[in-house]
């Protein structure tokens, strides 16, 4: 897969405080790509270092390539967390200022917003001043100033804060659709099922250092401890016995009967020698490894006293 | 450079056709002619006010008869109806008899209390009191004139009045200093209330931009420096529009009202007719003794096209430098009344320079003017003043240009890179060693 952007060695402090330090990583083209981690751990700085707003201490950022230069922007497509519009000017005034800015011509800037607020329910407000709209669809023209000029390349931060759950999936779906249709995709947030969602690619920070990057799958193999989740019919006496020195039962659910154990292997076992014990004790009903959901990679990596600082952290 | 271009066009129309601009732009010069016509209208009316005078003569020289018989102003009726002065003055103020007693002591030409008027209610206008004392005045000279035996007539072709011909040694010859430096003083006051007005504009725009958190959506697109430049242009484009149509439409109005009221069409009739009003009965001044010649006549001299160039310059780089400061300030705080203590030493020297230009009006050779007029943050309301008393096109004028081009354009550097850092920066207040710091970012 080819690489659109590539982090090499990023540095920035600010005022003695180290913003990110030594940071190298790659983003490839046509992916979705989480940016993790907790409040002022990086994220921001290395997005802002990406737009062109900063520029690194140290090491650089490669688009295509090539370094950051003006007027690459005009391919890329940026929400950024603190976000706003001018309260005071039309909607569809606003989309095509935004729009031109990015180098588009009047006319079409002004053909692409109608048919964009036509397409996420807005078409009756194009001549309403800003702050005549809810919070939710001052969101969806912000999302639409961010996609307005086709940007090979989005970066959007915490894209779903804001809106109500349909909106939020209304706004998941074009994302999903601009993704599809080839567009690299950067998202920073903290909710973890998005990512689980949508990423296929995560980096994750944590006081300015990398701590993990890579394929979500890859990464989710990596951190199987050896856990399985095994259903069955039968009691858990009987169950608990035919793990004996197999595995260790960690986790028990129960639902319509159907009984659901969590099991770790112990070292030197395979999941074909212990369900072949469990063979003769319980009817299986089925059994599935239980990879670790991107949550709790994020909670095992950042660590408990960072968590504590954490409430924006929620599945 | 197309955009900047967006940025000015945006700042310009959504300011200009906001109902407030549309508003204010129309009602501000009609507010100002009211005010133009009620003074006028007050001047007028109050000028017209009668009073009724006894006249009670204990000097035995004639001169209370004299004096009546010299009354040239229709607003003073004299009678003498009461020759006991003691109950001239009881009776003064009531219903049908007189408003005031002219009292003629038993020696006249006394300077201290030769002639007296005693008034009942209110003190007579300062018209009617002139009035009365050219009257006064004449008729004792003519007394004295024959007590020394001199022939009136012959006095009359003697008496003169010296009006002193001020000139430049070092000028061309033109003789409208003073009118030129009342030309300058407005035009100095047009700089400072534009600076204040639309720099306070330029702090408002900025602080709004920063409050709504658009800011890093434009930063993505657009570089801070044309943000803020973009701001600045498109805001004194704002303001100059308005400047021209007040000027307009202020223009209009006054010379109609001039000719509702008064029925002349050229202002300086107008300020003429009001001295005439105010100095009634006195010998007419001429008009070049008054400093009012027409328009044309001032505008020819060749320190005009000195003046207008510079008060072009001074009018668009003083506003510059300001709205860049004004700028950097709105970068720096999150709210309006986080601004108070950013403001007071920005806008303390244009007051200083304000005051200074008065002071320079009543004293062109004001040390304290001549040095603020080289300081860039005085100079354009400063120089403004100066210029039309001779001040050296190449050795003040020019340097004093110079040197708010120059800082103009280090200020301009400055507050882009606090611009640049302080609209992304939100919550505390920056101390004074942020502020340096965010200077040296890269």
């Amino acid at each position: 897969m080819k690489t659109l952007v590539k982090a090499y060695s990023v540095t920035k402090a600010y005022s003695g405080h180290v913003a990110l330090d030594n940071v190298s990583f790659e983003v490839p083209e046509g992916s979705v790509f989480g940016l993790l981690g907790p409040n002022g751990s990086g994220k921001t700085s290395f997005i802002r270092i990406l737009t062109g707003i900063t520029v690194p201490d140290a090491g650089e950022c490669l688009y295509n390539g090539k370094p950051v230069l003006p007027g690459y922007m005009n391919h890329i497509g940026y929400l950024p967390e603190e976000r706003g519009l001018y309260r005071k000017m039309k909607v569809q005034e606003q989309l095509e200022y935004l729009g031109r800015l990015k180098g588009l011509e009047k006319k079409e800037a002004r053909q692409r917003a109608v048919s964009w607020l036509a397409r996420l329910g807005l078409d009756s407000w194009g001549g309403r001043n800003v702050e005549d709209l809810s919070k939710g669809m001052q969101q969806k023209v912000q999302f639409i100033a961010t996609v307005l000029h086709k940007p090979e390349f989005l970066i959007l931060d915490e894209p779903f804060s804001g809106f109500d759950p349909i909106n939020a999936d209304m706004i998941k779906n074009e994302i999903l659709q601009l993704a599809a249709s080839g567009v690299t995709i950067m998202l920073s947030t903290h909710n973890m099922s998005s990512v689980e969602e949508l990423c296929d690619h995560i980096a994750l920070f944590n006081k300015g250092k990398l701590v993990l990057n890579g394929n979500v799958k890859e990464i989710k193999s990596r951190y199987n401890s050896g856990m399985w989740a095994i259903s069955f019919r039968g009691n858990w006496v009987n169950f608990s016995n035919a793990l004996w020195t197999g595995a260790r039962l960690a986790e028990k659910t129960e639902d319509k009967g159907v009984l659901t154990g969590i099991v770790e292997l112990l070292p030197g076992n395979t999941i074909n020698h212990v369900l072949a014990t469990l063979l003769n004790a319980v009817e299986i009903v089925s059994v599935q490894e239980n990879l670790p959901s991107m949550h709790k990679i994020f909670v095992r990596e950042i660590g408990g006293n960072d968590m504590l600082n954490q409430t924006a952290l929620t599945e | 450079m197309k955009i900047l271009w967006l940025v000015i066009q945006r700042e310009y129309t959504t300011r200009v056709r906001k109902r407030s601009f549309i508003v204010l732009t129309l009602l501000g010069p009609l507010l100002l002619a009211l005010v133009y016509g009620g003074i006028l209208a007050l001047m007028i009316n109050e000028s017209q006010p009668e009073i009724t005078i006894n006249v009670v003569d204990a000097s035995e020289l004639g001169i209370g008869r004299q004096v009546i018989r010299e009354n040239r102003s229709q607003n003073i009726h004299f009678v003498q109806d009461e020759p006991d002065y003691h109950k001239a003055q009881e009776q003064a103020g009531a219903k049908g008899s007189w408003d005031a007693v002219l009292y003629i002591n038993r020696e006249p030409l006394n300077i201290r209390n030769g002639i007296n008027l005693m008034y009942a209610g209110n003190k007579p206008p300062q018209t009617i009191i002139r009035s009365l004392e050219w009257t006064l005045t004449k008729v004792v000279e003519r007394y004295k004139l024959k007590l020394s035996d001199v022939d009136p007539e012959a006095y009359d072709s003697i008496r003169s009045q010296v009006l002193l011909h001020l000139e430049p040694i070092k000028s061309s010859s033109d003789s409208h200093t003073d009118v030129k430096a009342i030309v300058a003083f407005v035009a100095s006051l047009l700089i400072y209330f534009f600076i204040i007005m639309y720099g306070v504009q330029v702090l408002r725009g900025v602080l709004e931009e920063k409050t709504s958190r658009i800011l890093e959506v434009m930063v993505s697109s657009v570089k801070p420096f044309q943000l803020m430049m973009g701001k600045i242009i498109g805001i004194g484009a704002v303001g100059l529009t308005q400047f021209l149509i007040w000027g307009l439409i202020s223009g209009i109005s006054i010379q109609l009202i001039s000719l509702f009221f008064l029925g002349f069409s050229d202002p300086s009739d107008v300020a003429q007719k009001m001295m005439e009003i105010e100095q009634y009965g006195a010998n007419n001044l001429s008009e070049d003794a008054m400093g009012i010649g027409t328009l044309a006549d001032v505008l020819a001299g060749t320190d005009f096209l000195v003046m207008g160039i510079s008060f072009l310059i001074y009018f668009i780089f003083g506003y510059l430098l300001y709205a860049a400061i004004f700028a950097a300030i709105g970068a720096m705080v999150d709210s309006e009344s986080d601004t108070q203590q950013f403001m007071l030493p920005v806008t303390l020297p244009l007051v200083l320079a304000y005051v200074s230009a008065l002071i320079v009006l009543m004293n062109p050779a004001s040390l304290a003017g001549k040095i603020l007029s080289f300081v860039p943050f005085t100079s354009p309301v400063v120089m403004m003043v100066r210029i039309p008393y001779g001040t050296h096109i190449w050795f003040e004028v020019l340097p004093s240009v110079l040197i708010l081009l120059f800082t103009f354009i280090g200020v301009t550097w400055l507050a882009a890179r606090i611009y640049r850092v302080g609209i992304l920066m939100y919550g505390r207040k920056p101390s004074l060693r942020d502020v340096l710091r965010w200077i040296r970012y890269k």
